[in-house]
């Protein structure tokens, strides 16, 4: 076997293990592939994983799997990009394949029944967490409180599609930030 | 048309329209896959949401995987994972190999500008409704004390006050409120404490 090949296939077992090791989601992963990609296996540069971190937050699309495709595309192009997605994808599929044939008669027991109730409670208060630290991560300005607050009101009160709203907020955040403010006029940067 | 194939545009929808985190894709399911397809219920979706934090891997990888094999099994899985990676995937392609200074464009900058305030709401409208929808009892048709589940108001101030009080791992946090769970709902009524 041919060294490009065995570094696919180093790809696609580092991957797998980011993906049958990380706790706690998309966030959590981008330290897990830094430790893998950047310091262990020194595929990638650290400027060049930011790079990539920065991109993946900012398109459409599931972090966790931006991140796989676009590491997996620098360290082996097309096929890199494809054993990455498929690596970090496939422990997660098959344990919740497994869980799944188990999950309906684990909760028709009573008691995991209770425990249930208990645990929503929880997962609420996870959510909530989140939104925290997302909050924390605005600047906030006028612009951004009104936005917050109008969109949760219109998710919350009417039916309005959540891609719609997701639009308007990205054909608000133009027309502010490009002709209102201008905010990149001056250095082409973030202000 | 075919149930895997709605499965998948439905995914493939979500999976284009979730920006940021995992916690992203919540309000886009809570409308898609709870309200309009009925596939699951909210509070199925809660439990889903609790096995996804407590076992590894991406959120999204997870969350779909169980509402696809739920819905149509191993096929249903399949078209949802599928449904939910490829947008990622054909995009970042396309920034990697044309786009490269893509996060750099004004246009690109502003949008997001906009859009990040606007998915924190939806995220928090919709952890509001999962609240309302695990203490109210919905089915009544008008509000009244009585539709108030008093124990998931417990279980929802003692889950914030050990989580932020002691900065639990959400694992733990999850343990702790089985826990939480059969005390207020198995055990207090059982010694009648509390029915």
């Amino acid at each position: 076997m041919n060294i490009k090949n065995n570094r696919l296939l180093q790809l696609f077992w580092s991957f797998i293990k980011i993906g049958a090791f990380t706790f706690g989601g998309g966030y959590a992963m981008i330290s897990m592939v830094e430790i893998e990609v950047v310091d262990r296996k020194k595929w990638i540069t650290e400027k060049q994983y930011m790079d990539m971190i920065a991109i993946s937050q900012a398109t459409p699309g599931v972090i966790a799997i931006n991140t796989a495709t676009y590491v997996g595309y620098a360290v082996g192009g097309f096929p890199g990009a494809l054993l990455a997605t498929l690596g970090v994808s496939i422990p997660s599929f098959v344990i919740i394949v497994i869980i799944s044939f188990f999950l309906d008669a684990f909760l028709a027991l009573t008691w995991v029944s209770y425990a249930f109730m208990g645990i929503r409670a929880g997962v609420i208060v996870l959510i909530f967490d989140a939104v925290i630290r997302m909050r924390r991560s605005l600047t906030l300005n006028a612009f951004n409180w009104t936005l917050l607050i109008a969109s949760f009101l219109v998710a919350t009160l009417t039916d309005i599609s959540v891609i719609w709203i997701i639009l308007t907020g990205a054909v608000l955040g133009i027309i502010w930030q490009i002709w209102i403010t201008r905010a990149y006029d001056a250095d082409g940067g973030a202000k | 048309m075919s149930i895997l194939w709605t499965l998948f545009a439905v995914y493939f929808k979500i999976g284009l329209f979730t920006i940021g985190g995992g916690y992203a894709m919540i309000p886009l399911i809570q409308q898609e896959i709870v309200n309009t397809y009925h596939w699951i219920t909210m509070a199925q979706f809660t439990d889903f949401i609790a096995v996804a934090e407590s076992t590894p891997g991406p959120f999204a990888v997870n969350t779909s995987t169980f509402v696809g094999m739920k819905v149509a099994g191993l096929p249903g899985a399949l078209a949802t994972i599928l449904g939910v990676t490829l947008p990622s995937f054909i995009i970042i392609l396309v920034i990697a190999k044309w786009m490269k200074n893509f996060a750099d464009n004004k246009y690109v900058k502003a949008a997001l500008y906009g859009m990040m305030p606007v998915v924190v709401a939806l995220i928090l409208s919709a952890v509001f409704t999962l609240f309302v929808s695990n203490v109210l009892d919905t089915s009544l048709s008008s509000f009244s004390l009585d539709a108030i589940d008093w124990k998931a108001v417990v279980c929802c101030g003692l889950a914030a006050f050990l989580y932020y009080r002691f900065k639990l791992n959400p694992i733990f946090l999850i343990v702790l409120c089985a826990g939480l769970g059969i005390v207020f709902y198995g055990l207090l009524p059982m010694w009648g404490l509390w029915v």
